[in-house]
């Protein structure tokens, strides 16, 4: 775990008519590029000399370069929102690498599935499956079309796609709830790995189970610290609380008390 | 340029610096020792502790709001046993005051909790009166000075310890309870703790905390604080420990001007680890550059215009 100033080396910004938009950034950040795995995240300071947003945001780690980190957002709030002014040059505060990350099943296939920006650490953890020549497939669903420029950036890490959108301009039209069935008329999955909204996961932890497929979940949480200092992050597992930043946020979705 | 000194005595506590970091935000230490050299800390002020462990609230448990944090931990924690066995010698290695804030739900219990640490050696205790849920009549301990007394007096008589009374600001009289635990024994206060608050998702018209409500905390506390701080030292001239959003050396010494002895770094943690010791480096450079050979030359140095 490092408390290191990364300088932001590219910010790109995917905004194209009717798609859903994303942001691309890429930190100079040597020491936490070098010690992180898949699943792991950062805690990054959104407002260096202003104190609103205050807290630090947490971001899945999106790929990994040589001394870089890329992290994939969205804006859904203040904090987000004034990310993505920031430009090439720009010095902010990265905290992590942090948490637990995936453990990667034994057997093959594997399948990565995932719903809107929860693509981040999923693609960090296939380009490793790739470097690992390990079988795998992935799921991606979104609400509409994404800018082809991500695609691409994507694709890279990843290879090919099975893409659901809920309007249908890309890929399949539904959700990727339903992708999951129809792919598994084609093959079982030894393992999967999933992260993405809460209803989304409840719904592939029900399908896993009568299924029998082992599953891994990256899940978010509201947090302060990142390092188990503030036990705000708790979800309800089987053996009590636990703390997303630190026992996660990677977990065994048999662990987590999927009703609450 | 000669040396400062930034060691204070708060009551009997003698601290190297002023700077500690707050009960809640630090954990028990371990959690940011990689991140932060802690012997150079004034003190660490553990995470609430309890005679027995306390599983904590429903999440979630935190939301942000405009330059706060409004919490709702529910004061989860390991036990007193269990901190004793497996925490305590890891804190021990550092050379920093270790104080130990406790809460429970009936005087026996902080009675209990006082004896069990005096016993097993800690640098000083915090009693958190303000926690919710009480024997007493559901009544907070910390809202009542009789109350707030007898708590503070159950804990001095299983203690030589130096003893600070944790504060709520959600009193009409602070200097009222400040005065009551002062008589009743303790060597100062830390005031403030969090000031009850809640948030609510306009879309799904939900409050955003699992408890619905939560404890304040951050820089927008910092003006609240400091004026309760100020009224309890020009009314009482007791050792107080300020807390409340301190987010800069430039904050801590605003808290020392107005008359806390020492500060705790609270929220500012999670921002930034490091934050305790780039206040104690501010507040160096303040010394310096007003020419004060001591820190004890501002605490209280506060000019009221007559």
């Amino acid at each position: 775990m490092f408390l290191e100033t990364a300088k932001v080396v590219e910010h790109c910004h995917f905004i194209e008519p009717g798609a859903e938009i994303f942001h691309l950034l890429t930190l100079s950040a040597p020491k936490i590029a070098s010690s992180a795995k898949p699943g792991q995240f950062v805690m990054v300071r959104v407002g260096a000399a202003i104190l609103d947003p205050l807290l630090r945001r947490p971001f899945s780690i999106f790929y990994q370069g040589k001394d870089t980190i890329s992290l994939l957002y969205k804006v859904i709030g203040k904090g987000t929102n004034l990310m993505t002014t920031w430009e090439p040059g720009d010095k902010i505060s990265v905290l992590g690498p942090l948490g637990k990350g995936f453990k990667i099943f034994s057997s093959e296939p594997q399948w990565l599935v995932a719903g809107g920006a929860g693509i981040a650490p999923l693609c960090f953890l296939g380009s490793r499956l790739r470097e690992k020549k390990v079988s795998f497939k992935t799921l991606w669903g979104l609400r509409y079309k994404i800018a082809p420029a991500l695609m691409g950036v994507i694709q890279q890490k990843l290879g090919d796609l099975i893409i659901y959108t809920e309007n249908g301009s890309l890929g399949y039209q539904g959700l990727v709830t339903e992708g999951v069935k129809r792919l598994r008329q084609e093959e079982k999955p030894e393992g999967i790995y999933a992260c993405g909204p809460l209803p989304m996961l409840k719904a592939l932890f029900r399908w896993t189970k009568e299924e029998g497929i082992a599953m891994q979940v990256s899940l978010e949480a509201n947090m302060a610290c990142g390092v188990g200092a503030c036990l705000g992050c708790v979800i309800e597992t089987k053996e009590g609380y636990k703390k997303v930043c630190r026992q996660g946020p990677v977990f065994n979705a048999e662990e987590i008390k999927w009703e609450k | 340029m000669g040396k400062v000194n930034l060691a204070v005595k708060v009551g009997r506590l003698e601290l190297k610096n002023p700077v500690l970091v707050a009960s809640g935000t630090f954990g028990y230490g371990e959690e940011y020792a990689q991140l932060v050299d802690l012997n150079r800390l004034g003190g660490i002020v553990v995470k609430g502790l309890s005679l027995e462990p306390k599983i904590g609230n429903p999440p979630p448990r935190l939301v942000e709001t405009s330059c706060g944090l409004i919490n709702a931990i529910g004061l989860e924690n390991i036990g007193v046993e269990r901190f004793i066995k497996e925490k305590l010698p890891f804190l021990r290695q550092f050379e920093t005051k270790i104080i130990v804030n406790i809460f429970g739900y009936s005087f026996k219990d902080y009675a209990g909790l006082a004896a069990k640490l005096t016993a097993a050696g800690v640098n000083a205790l915090e009693v958190n009166i303000s926690c919710p849920n009480i024997k007493e009549g559901g009544k907070f301990f910390g809202t009542d000075p009789t109350s707030a007394a007898a708590v503070t007096k159950a804990v001095c008589e299983e203690t030589d310890l130096p003893v600070f009374v944790k504060l709520t600001p959600q009193v009409t009289d602070i200097v009222e309870i400040a005065q009551a635990v002062i008589e009743a024994g303790a060597d100062g206060v830390s005031m403030i703790n969090t000031f009850p608050a809640m948030a609510v998702d306009i879309h799904t018209r939900r409050p955003k905390l699992g408890n619905i409500t939560g404890g304040l905390s951050g820089p927008c506390l910092k003006p609240i604080a400091l004026k309760m701080i100020w009224e309890v030292v020009r009314s009482l001239h007791i050792p107080v420990m300020g807390i409340g959003g301190i987010m800069s050396a430039a904050d801590a010494l605003e808290y020392l001007i107005v008359g806390a002895q020492a500060v705790q770094v609270g929220t500012a943690n999670f921002v930034n680890p490091r934050t305790a010791l780039e206040v104690i480096d501010g507040i160096e450079d303040y010394l310096r550059l007003h020419h004060f050979k001591d820190i004890k030359s501002i605490i209280g140095s506060v000019l009221i215009p007559k």
